[in-house]
């Protein structure tokens, strides 16, 4: 059973669960949005260079900074649906406790990576304030701040994903 | 502890548990950090700038406008154009899978969107007409290699990326070693018809032909306008993958009508999670291969490989050798973002072309594609065939010597390579 088959078993029954699915969707929506948005960037950056003959007024950075917010947020998103690269090394059956370990031991190696994305994310956004683009001038917090935000969202789904491991690992051992 | 040391064991150990090997990298990094009194915010910072590329943006324009083309069903017309083509020859299915494969690897610079594309259709079609199901799932996994080594390909973008090699330059180089794979594939297909007597199709009339070409051609026109576009140098690699995305799109929905305009955010919002995993991946490594940098890691390689790097051919099949064996377990995009350092250090050192060391070094990790245990194609293309790996592997074994064959060739042989990268751009980076 994989991660979204347990959330959609649990989420009428568990509001954490049901938060994260809502957050999940949001999340999807603002990254399709971002991609969106630097599509058109770009479009309007080429028509305006080879048709028109006016170069736009810093189209890279724009695109730029939607392609960081969209990444950033979609990739927790795939982050939920446990679908970041892993490597293939460990045998597929194990002894049940030790599987377990590793599982939560990766679960929680997975929060701490979504702290730090966090907490020093928050540090750039921060010195983001005092920073402008070099070429539009536009504040770097505009750039910085995905890493914070989507920092939050790792969180929100790592910590799902380690009480979904420790759920299913107990009824494993124990049934 | 050596903290280069420090920075691989952490690393390997983490990746091992199957924690992600974005989160992995930046742990370890940050261990790493820590421990030799570097600032840890310093991470981050250096995410952002693996992150803050434009040329890295023609990523997700490439898998969009795959995923709309396989949305878009652009995959039956494709195979009607393949079948007038080579259809008439023994064991006819299988030429068209790999005809269907080397042009849809002209189109989506995925071959992970090729294998689930391709072999959705051709591998209960190849089983329908007498084929082994197992030689149909060794086939479509190995030709949809193809989608990374033949332009445009996501790999060759990361790889210009992130080691200033020029990506038109890399486009050009990958045409002849891709039709070198599919033609040798091919050549397989024929004596595996042969020895188990399967008959060819129907051989298309010139009208049947002309028609298939017709349906095909503004499908086709996607190629056209990348490699074109790059090649002459009117687009970038990022604007020529969004040019690509919105053709694409006003041909699956205006022309052909086979998606609803309220289809499109739901395609938007799968595209940006798909390539969210090799872009955090690209972030992640990007703080790891500082690291690298900054302990003189390439430096100590070159100096390891010794007498190895006087020759640039011993040193490309050194280079392949090491890609060889990190695809089996890691994707290609991370595995180069980690090691490109290594690899410019053994270019600088040992005097090899730059986009020649690329495709084979690309053409290495495609392998990894269709090798456990990290095979994605395979697993995709078993998945559909609904045959196990270990049973489709003394098939593989075959594809696996012929592929092998064309990167030594490759390797030993520039002009296979680079003919068309000298001779079309005349030395210009483009």
């Amino acid at each position: 059973m994989n991660l979204n088959e347990i959330s959609d078993r649990q989420s009428a029954h568990s509001p954490f669960v049901f938060v994260c699915d809502i957050a999940e969707t949001l999340l999807g929506w603002v990254a399709g949005l971002a991609l969106a948005g630097f599509v058109v960037v770009i479009l309007v950056d080429v028509v305006y260079r080879e048709i028109l003959k006016s170069p736009m007024f810093a189209p890279s950075e724009i695109s730029v900074c939607l392609f960081i917010w969209s990444t950033l947020l979609a990739a927790a998103v795939a982050a939920r649906r446990n679908a970041h690269f892993v490597m293939d090394f460990l045998p597929e059956t194990m002894p049940l406790r030790l599987d377990f370990g590793l599982k939560v031991l990766a679960a929680l190696l997975a929060v701490v990576f979504s702290l730090v994305l966090t907490w020093y994310g928050y540090g750039l956004a921060d010195r983001g304030f005092r920073r402008v683009s070099p070429m539009s001038g536009f504040s770097m917090l505009w750039f910085y701040a995905a890493f914070p935000v989507a920092g939050l969202a790792f969180l929100l789904f790592t910590v799902e994903g380690l009480f979904l491991t420790l759920s299913e690992g107990r009824q494993r051992i124990f049934s | 502890m050596n903290p280069l040391v420090l920075l691989f064991l952490s690393f390997a150990f983490i990746a091992v548990i199957r924690v992600p090997i974005a989160y992995a990298l930046i742990l370890s990094s940050l261990l790493t950090a820590a421990y030799i009194g570097l600032s840890p915010a310093l991470v981050v910072q250096r995410m952002f700038q693996g992150l803050n590329s434009f040329t890295l943006m023609a990523l997700p324009f490439f898998l969009l406008a795959g995923q709309l083309m396989n949305s878009g069903n652009i995959t039956d017309r494709l195979i009607r154009l393949a079948q007038a083509m080579v259809g008439h020859m023994r064991g006819g299915l299988a030429h068209i899978s790999v005809v269907v494969s080397m042009i849809f690897a002209g189109m989506s610079g995925s071959s992970v969107a090729e294998t689930a594309g391709v072999g959705a259709i051709m591998i209960p079609a190849m089983k329908k007409k007498d084929f082994d199901g197992r030689f149909a799932v060794a086939l479509v996994a190995s030709a949809s290699t193809m989608g990374v080594i033949i332009p445009p390909s996501i790999t060759m973008i990361v790889y210009g990326a992130m080691g200033n090699v020029s990506i038109g330059g890399l486009f050009l180089a990958g045409a002849v070693p891709g039709l070198l794979v599919g033609l040798a594939q091919m050549g397989f297909c024929y004596v595996y018809a042969l020895k188990n007597g399967i008959e060819a199709e129907t051989r298309a009339s010139g009208k049947e032909f002309v028609e298939g070409a017709r349906h095909a051609f503004l499908p086709l026109m996607i190629p056209v306008i990348i490699v074109g576009g790059v090649v002459s140098g009117i687009f970038t690699a990022t604007e020529a993958g969004m040019v690509a995305t919105v053709y694409a799109l006003v041909l699956i929905v205006i022309v052909y009508r086979r998606m609803r305009l309220r289809d499109i955010p739901n395609v938007f919002v799968e595209s940006a999670v798909l390539y969210s995993q090799p872009l955090l991946a690209v972030a992640a490594a990007t703080v790891f291969g500082w690291l690298l940098a900054y302990f003189q890691a390439p430096q100590q390689i070159a100096d390891l490989a010794g007498g190895i790097v006087d020759s640039p051919t011993l040193t490309i099949l050194f280079v392949a050798l090491m890609f060889l064996v990190v695809g089996t377990f890691m994707d290609a995009i991370p595995a180069i973002i980690i090691f490109m350092p290594v690899v410019t250090k053994l270019v600088q050192a040992s005097g090899a072309d730059p986009i020649h060391m690329g495709i084979v070094v690309i053409m290495s990790l495609a392998m990894g594609l269709v090798t456990p245990p990290y095979g994605l194609c395979l697993m995709i293309a078993s998945s559909i065939g609904g045959e196990k790996i270990t049973r489709v592997m003394p098939l593989m074994l075959i594809f696996y010597a012929l592929f092998l064959a064309i990167i030594v060739l490759v390797a030993v042989f520039p002009p296979i390579a680079m003919f068309l990268p000298d001779h079309l751009t005349g030395g210009r980076t483009l």
